[in-house]
């Protein structure tokens, strides 16, 4: 059985600094692996490695060419997968949820021969829930999000999902995608050794023309990213004396019995 | 200074998850119970730690020795304790690496790499510190091997070791000639007795052994008959380097400790890192942090070229990042003031701590007497 | 202008509509059949068959070809898992794209999203001539007021290429919290220390008629709160009248999700922590000395 977990390579965000026209700086800020990805690429090996004869771990990730850090593929496949594939060309940078998964769907038609595909929760950057069921629509196959649990049993998925309300149970036959949410599995700390082999599994790196992929035209315009104004607060401040604290007390009082009541 | 390649990256990467996921949160505890922490030997050795900088025939990764020093640096912030781990294995283990035959090293390396077994050096005893020459424990040769009979003291991790490299004076025609042996600690004729009361560094357990009349075969004996003095001191060495990758932890800690609380403590209306005097320790706590990476990095250069002036160089980055260090925790409590006092705030267990670097493996007194006398061969002479 | 709205809970049924509706001549719900339908809020409601057995989601070709036929400018969507994975499908099924953590909408076409969770503002425009898609969080429209007939048109299920078997579904135990609709909110950080020491934060609650939230470093370090307690991007976005933060250091991604409250007032120790720049009223004292105080004077003082 062939697994095919996706990710998205993001900026670090704790990197990421603001320009003084409140404009983001990225300069020299490295790309990681989206923190909800590292859950699922977790909830994958874990399904692999509880059959490793039977199973095998492939990685994906489609993104702009700045993706192009050899240190984060090694930690992708460092994490349990066999090979990583990284499709990498600019038509993809700040790609749209329809767009990214036409990308992904074309790079699993020319890997081939994938039974199960998962996907994280959302991105770091936008997290939009999107990719995983707008990917496994376009390859008409079965696919659900919000999973919290699956197990195969044959070519049946039979899958858990935690839904606002319910909690509900599903079965699909393969290939289905799974979005799973980021509570099903907690990353690992690789060990020296994963780190050691990591270098020697084979990267695959494509462009969007080896994987006969045209990119559908964008249906947003990005007008701008700008880190916000504050909303405007009163910031009355009490002192930490006896005084200050009765101050305090009262003013919550006060709210409460007359605006806030 | 020493680059580290990007696996090596990765893996001191591992270890800051390590340090912040795990250990961080039983630090004090392991100061304050004053235990061998095995779980925390467990997630190193599950993690591969041991296997570092060990030859890859029996199961090592064979990265460099100043990845290895600055994973052991980056233990030594969360916890000096946990870092002299890989210390004691290390110095434990590298005679074997370094003069053990091919059998010796598939029986022993591989066990204590996966962290199944645990080595200890048992080198110093109670009127020899670090002079092999004047050691009294003996090995007497039999038929089959050799008798050792003596006393050890400050044996690091000896309550739980499986086994201790020993160095003892074989008797051949009269002349004394020292050697280093392979002795399982199991043997109901080592005595390990309880760890002492120590000042720091609890958690890391320091013990007197007896070796009464205990019988090792002759494959015990590692290199040859005489050669424990030059195994005794390339062991040291890679010891030396440790120590002072472990007291560079410590600076960095206090650093960080410092930097934090002065910001945001404030006085008169500013945060106490304004004030010059403050500031000013803080620069000199980073200035002493990169000068003592520069200094292990020299010091391991030397060591894996085996240098002539391998011995010197190894002495001063001991010497210095000690002392550094030692001043750094001094001055993490000073700026804390009395919070720094209390066992609230972790420069307290820093202050204790930082002295342990300039006594272990060897006094800063002995360590500058070996650079003084390079000094007087190259002028005095 | 037309405006499609999908959403499972009657107050985003009625915020969406209404949001729609300073754009939209025609506002149209799109009703799941766990819908909580609210009176006099869209011209139409198109009500989404679902035979037994079957998962609600998968209506979505039904609902795509609605949208092929109806051409709305603009769909509203709730953020609710069901309707993240309907919406999904249906969109991919268009060909379209999905905007989602849409915080302000200045256009029917035109939304502002949360970058990064909520360090930055990205605006996006739709094109026209397209349908544009959007996850809107709740309070975006605050001020605005639904109308319409409910004008009720069954969808008929359709069947989708594939199948999923739904084999059992049962409710989900959750804490017995309900944070985004609550008027009044006491939140809790890292200055908490023990869980017990939460008790006196409870009977504050009860004294106030407050519901009892959380920080992410509770949530996930002490799991003393359940999930729904949770107040942050991945949490629950709150809107109350009041939320009073006790020993919260104010983090970007837990500040975007109660920016909407009305009055925000803390307590931390330390008088430089972020959350004081997002307070109207703000003690420097130890939340240990103020919440018995507030205990005491609220008891000496009941609301009414």
């Amino acid at each position: 059985m062939n697994v095919l977990v996706c990710f998205k390579s993001v900026y670090d965000d704790v990197a990421i600094r603001t320009n003084s026209d409140k404009t983001l700086d990225y300069q020299a800020v490295p790309h990681i692996v989206s923190l909800y990805d590292l859950n699922a690429i977790e909830a994958a090996a874990q399904f692999v490695e509880a059959d490793p004869e039977d199973r095998n771990l492939i990685a994906l990730t489609v993104g702009d060419t700045k993706i192009h850090d050899t240190t984060m593929r090694k930690n992708v496949a460092a994490r349990g997968a066999s090979e990583v594939y990284l499709v990498m060309d600019d038509a993809l940078e700040d790609a749209e949820t329809h767009q990214t998964a036409q990308a992904v769907a074309a790079a699993v038609k020319k890997i081939g021969d994938i039974d199960l595909i998962i996907c994280g929760d959302g991105s770091a950057d936008v997290y939009a829930h999107q990719m995983g069921i707008q990917l496994g629509e376009i390859l008409g196959i079965p696919n659900v999000n919000a999973v919290i649990d699956f197990k195969a049993e044959g070519n049946t998925i039979k899958v858990t999902r935690e839904l606002d309300e319910e909690i509900e149970h599903i079965e699909v036959q393969t290939p289905a995608v799974l979005s799973v949410l980021s509570d099903m599995a907690q990353p690992r700390i690789c060990q020296v050794k994963d780190i050691m082999t990591a270098g020697r599994k084979p990267v695959h790196e494509l462009t969007l023309a080896d994987i006969q992929c045209e990119l559908p035209a964008a249906q947003y315009q990005i007008l701008e990213t700008k880190v916000p104004e504050p909303t405007p607060r009163k910031m009355v401040f009490f002192e930490a004396t006896d005084e200050g604290i009765d101050q305090f007390i009262e003013q919550v009082h006060t709210y409460l019995t007359t605006e806030g009541a | 200074m020493y680059e580290l390649q990007e696996e090596e990256r990765m893996i001191l990467s591992m270890v800051d998850s390590v340090c912040t996921d795990i250990i961080a949160d039983r630090a004090a505890e392991i100061d304050e119970q004053d235990e061998f922490p095995q779980d925390i030997y467990d997630v190193l050795a599950e993690q591969g730690l041991f296997g570092l900088a060990m030859p890859e025939e029996q199961g090592g990764f064979a990265v460099s020795v100043n990845c290895w020093a600055q994973c052991v640096a980056r233990l030594a912030e969360e916890s000096p304790a946990v870092a002299l781990m890989l210390f004691v294995a290390a110095i434990g283990a590298d005679a074997i690496m370094t003069y053990g035959t091919d059998e010796q090293k598939n029986t022993y390396l591989p066990e204590i790499i996966a962290g199944e077994k645990k080595i200890s050096f048992a080198m110093t005893e109670p009127n020899a510190g670090s002079d092999v020459w004047s050691l009294t424990t003996s090995a007497k040769p039999t038929e089959n091997g050799y008798v050792i009979s003596g006393n050890k003291m400050f044996i690091s991790n000896a309550e739980v070791a499986d086994l201790f490299c020993v160095f003892a004076q074989v008797d051949v025609d009269g002349e004394r000639k020292p050697a280093a042996f392979i002795v399982d600690a199991h043997d109901e004729r080592v005595v390990i007795s309880a760890h002492e009361q120590k000042l720091g560094l609890h958690g890391s357990p320091t013990c007197p052994i007896f070796f009464d009349k205990v019988e090792v075969a002759s494959d015990a004996l590692i290199g040859e008959v005489g050669q424990g003095a030059q195994i005794a001191f390339h062991a040291l060495n890679r010891g030396r380097i440790a120590l002072a990758a472990t007291a560079l932890g410590i600076t960095r800690a206090s650093l960080k400790a410092s930097a934090t609380y002065a910001e945001g403590r404030k006085q008169f209306g500013q945060p106490v890192f304004d004030f010059e005097a403050v500031s000013f320790m803080l620069a000199d706590m980073r200035i002493a942090a990169t000068a003592s990476h520069g200094l292990i990095d020299d010091a391991i250069d030397a060591f894996v070229n085996d240098a002539r002036d391998v011995k010197e160089r190894v002495a001063a980055a001991k010497v210095f990042c000690s002392d550094a260090a030692q001043q750094a925790a001094t001055n993490a409590v000073q700026i804390h003031g009395g919070y720094g006092f209390c066992k609230e705030y972790p420069v307290e267990r820093y202050y204790r701590d930082a002295k342990a670097f300039t006594i272990l493996g060897g006094t800063n007194q002995i360590q500058r007497r070996i650079i003084a006398d390079e000094v007087r061969k190259q002028f005095a002479l | 202008m037309k405006i499609f709205v999908i959403a499972e809970r009657e107050q985003p049924v009625s915020e969406l509509c209404a949001g729609a509706r300073q754009f939209a001549e025609e506002v149209d719900l799109v009703a799941l059949p766990t819908t909580q339908v609210v009176d006099g809020v869209a011209d139409k409601v198109y009500r989404l068959e679902v035979p037994e057995g079957r998962m609600m989601e998968d209506a979505y070709v039904a609902l795509a070809n609605l949208i092929e036929q109806e051409r709305p400018d603009a769909v509203f969507a709730e953020s609710s898992r069901r309707i993240q994975l309907l919406l999904g499908r249906t969109a991919a099924r268009v060909g379209g794209s999905v905007i989602s953590n849409v915080n302000a909408m200045p256009g029917a076409k035109e939304a502002s999203t949360m970058y990064f969770g909520g360090l930055a503002n990205r605006k996006y425009k739709g094109e026209d001539g397209t349908t544009s898609f959007f996850f809107v969080r709740p309070a975006t429209f605050p001020d605005a007021e639904p109308s319409g007939n409910n004008v009720e048109v069954m969808v008929p299920f359709v069947e989708p290429s594939y199948e999923v078997k739904r084999t059992e579904v049962g409710p989900r135990v959750k804490g017995d919290v309900d944070l985004p609709s609550a008027k009044r909110i006491v939140s809790v950080g890292r200055g908490i220390k023990e869980e017990k020491d939460l008790d006196m934060v409870r009977e504050l609650c009860s004294l106030i008629d407050a519901e009892l939230g959380c920080s992410r470093s509770i949530y996930e370090a002490e799991n003393w709160l359940p999930k729904e307690a949770l107040v942050g991007i991945s949490g629950s976005t709150v809107v109350p009248d009041l939320y009073l933060t006790l020993g919260i250091s104010g983090q970007a991604q837990h500040m975007v999700a109660c920016d909407g409250a009305t009055t925000i007032m803390c307590v931390n120790t330390d008088p430089y922590a972020l959350i004081f720049e997002h307070s109207d009223y703000g003690s420097k004292a130890d939340l240990y000395t103020v919440v018995p105080r507030m205990i005491e004077y609220f008891k000496a003082h009941p609301l009414k």
